[in-house]
């Protein structure tokens, strides 16, 4: 924690103490949701740190809630963003069969999750994981919220198979 | 919550609990940051998950250089929706330098009377004091992060930690054996986007090594420290920041900008064949013609600016290498026709309307013969 310090040379002393307490609160969460998306663990701690840059530049930026719902949501598109451009280069399916952390967690799930498009897996671990409304879901990814239902619904249709063949541990 | 949900949230929380997590984070990715209200330009980054090594087959090129100036107050849910100022043609915007002298490759020799070192010349460009330019072939994506390790933190993280967000430079000329063909810019180097989405492009770099910071290394990393290459700007070719009062938006601020209606993208063309492995490109499901309209999928050739896909449905004839602005709009109207499951990115898709500003250059893109940066 020693470098934040440095580089929020021009936040005041307690700005500067929020932002060190937010760092250690949300940079485990982000890093996690957004591996959720990308499947690798560096790329997402990559994209995690760019959100987090970015909420230097515009500190403060709230309370705790507002500060987590900020990370998510760009954190999240980043994080859309890196996937859809991996895309373009044909590398998508190379990336996310490298997920070894998943594969020996949960593969069905995992592979099932994976082929949702990205912006639809965001939605859905918003909303299932995270707590989010579909409302909150559609503002953090800047869609509607008609686009997140039907995302949802879709999905749902996706891993129904999969979730209804298998108690709960 | 169903009961369906409630089964899928249990297995989700496992996947979450079981994703591995850096614990020992000491900086925030080696960037430079300040608030940019207090007028300190901001050294922004998109990480990009390609590896530095990646070669792109050459058609012929040009590449954008400009400093990432962000506009402060962004929110992530706001819309920044543009002006709707008229498409001129000829825009009025100063030239950010007005001698140019090029090289036979089309790479300049010379920027404003100023030399423009080679890569290979390093025995030359090493101990210059001040900054100075330097051409070099710009990266198509980030290398992959890694877990900083404590010696690499602090001013040797900014300086030489090349192998944890570090930027590749590739010489813009054959080399001898005793020279370099690539060398690594220091991970605070700016403007951050723009240096890793080169598109292995060719740019003219304003760089400087001995920075300030080198002090700071311990004794071990100082000579390494002092060697490091920091670029401060790309100074060919440029885009016009604003044109006629209305701000140009590049690549690197789609992500932190939910772009809307009418608005001014500048950045390099790229035309790249597409080469798919089998099996590699993931392809939506009903991609009617709607779709096909307005996004690129697997298809021959991928377009882009600045790295962004260009709708098809476009009014552009893109020359790999160009470097312009266009007046372009996301939310096009065909969207609402696409299937349910694509409406989103259909509604992002970026069309492009008119070319407002074109710059007389074409810059040359590295190609398959040219030596590759290996780690």
């Amino acid at each position: 924690m020693d470098e934040l310090a440095k580089v929020t040379t021009q936040l005041t002393a307690v700005e500067t103490r929020d932002l060190e307490a937010a760092f250690s609160v949300h940079m485990p969460w982000l890093q996690r949701r957004i591996t959720l998306i990308v499947g690798d663990p560096e790329e997402a701690q990559d994209l995690a740190q760019e959100a987090f840059a970015r909420a230097v530049e515009r500190w403060p930026i709230g309370s705790h809630d507002d500060v987590a719902r900020w990370l998510a949501a760009v954190g999240i598109r980043l994080a859309i963003d890196e996937v859809r451009r991996r895309r373009r280069w044909g590398f998508l399916q190379l990336h996310e069969a490298d997920a070894a952390w998943a594969m020996n967690t949960d593969p069905d799930l995992w592979r099932a999750v994976s082929g949702l498009e990205p912006a639809v897996r965001a939605a859905l671990l918003l909303t299932v994981l995270d707590g989010y409304t579909q409302e909150e879901a559609a503002d953090a990814l800047g869609v509607a919220r008609g686009t997140v239902s039907s995302w949802l619904s879709r999905a749902r249709n996706r891993l129904g198979p999969l979730i209804g063949s298998t108690r709960d541990e | 919550m169903s009961d369906f949900d409630d089964r899928l949230r249990s297995r989700l929380r496992a996947l979450d609990a079981a994703v591995p997590v850096a614990t020992d984070l000491r900086r925030l990715g080696g960037r430079q940051t300040s608030r940019r209200s207090r007028g300190v330009r901001v050294a922004g980054r998109l990480p990009l998950g390609l590896a530095a090594g990646l070669v792109v087959v050459m058609l012929g090129a040009a590449v954008v250089g400009v400093s990432l100036r962000q506009q402060p107050g962004t929110e992530p849910a706001a819309s920044t929706a543009a002006t709707t100022a008229s498409a001129a043609t000829t825009a009025s915007v100063p030239a950010a330098a007005s001698s140019i002298t090029l090289g036979s490759d089309g790479i300049p020799t010379q920027v404003d009377g100023q030399r423009v070192y080679l890569i290979p010349e390093q025995a030359e460009w090493a101990n210059l004091n001040g900054s100075f330019l330097l051409a070099a072939f710009l990266p198509i994506g980030a290398m992959p992060s890694c877990f900083l390790v404590p010696e690499n933190t602090g001013a040797a993280g900014d300086l030489i930690a090349q192998f944890c967000g570090g930027l590749a430079l590739s010489s813009t000329t054959s080399s001898g054996s005793d020279q370099p063909s690539f060398i690594y810019a220091a991970p605070k180097s700016s403007p951050y986007a723009l240096l890793h989405n080169g598109a292995n492009h060719a740019a003219v770099l304003r760089v400087h090594t001995h920075d300030p910071e080198a002090a700071h290394c311990i004794a071990g990393q100082r000579a390494a420290c002092e060697a490091a290459v920091v670029v401060e700007a790309v100074v060919w070719p440029t885009v016009p920041s604003e044109i006629n009062g209305e701000r140009v938006y590049r690549g690197g601020d789609a992500s932190s900008n939910r772009l809307s209606g009418s608005f001014l993208l500048g950045g390099v063309v790229s035309v790249t064949p597409n080469d798919w492995a089998p099996g590699a490109c993931a392809t939506p499901t009903d991609l009617n013609a709607a779709g096909q309209q307005l996004l690129q999928e697997c298809g021959p050739t991928w377009v882009g600016i600045d790295m962004l896909a260009i709708a098809p449905a476009s009014t552009f004839d893109a020359a790999d290498g160009q470097v312009v602005v266009v007046r372009a709009h996301v939310d096009d109207a065909l969207a609402a026709q696409c299937p349910a499951d694509l409406r989103t990115q259909c509604e992002e898709a970026i069309v492009v309307e008119s070319v407002v500003w074109s710059s007389p250059y074409l810059t040359p893109r590295q190609s398959l013969a040219a030596p590759t940066p290996t780690p």
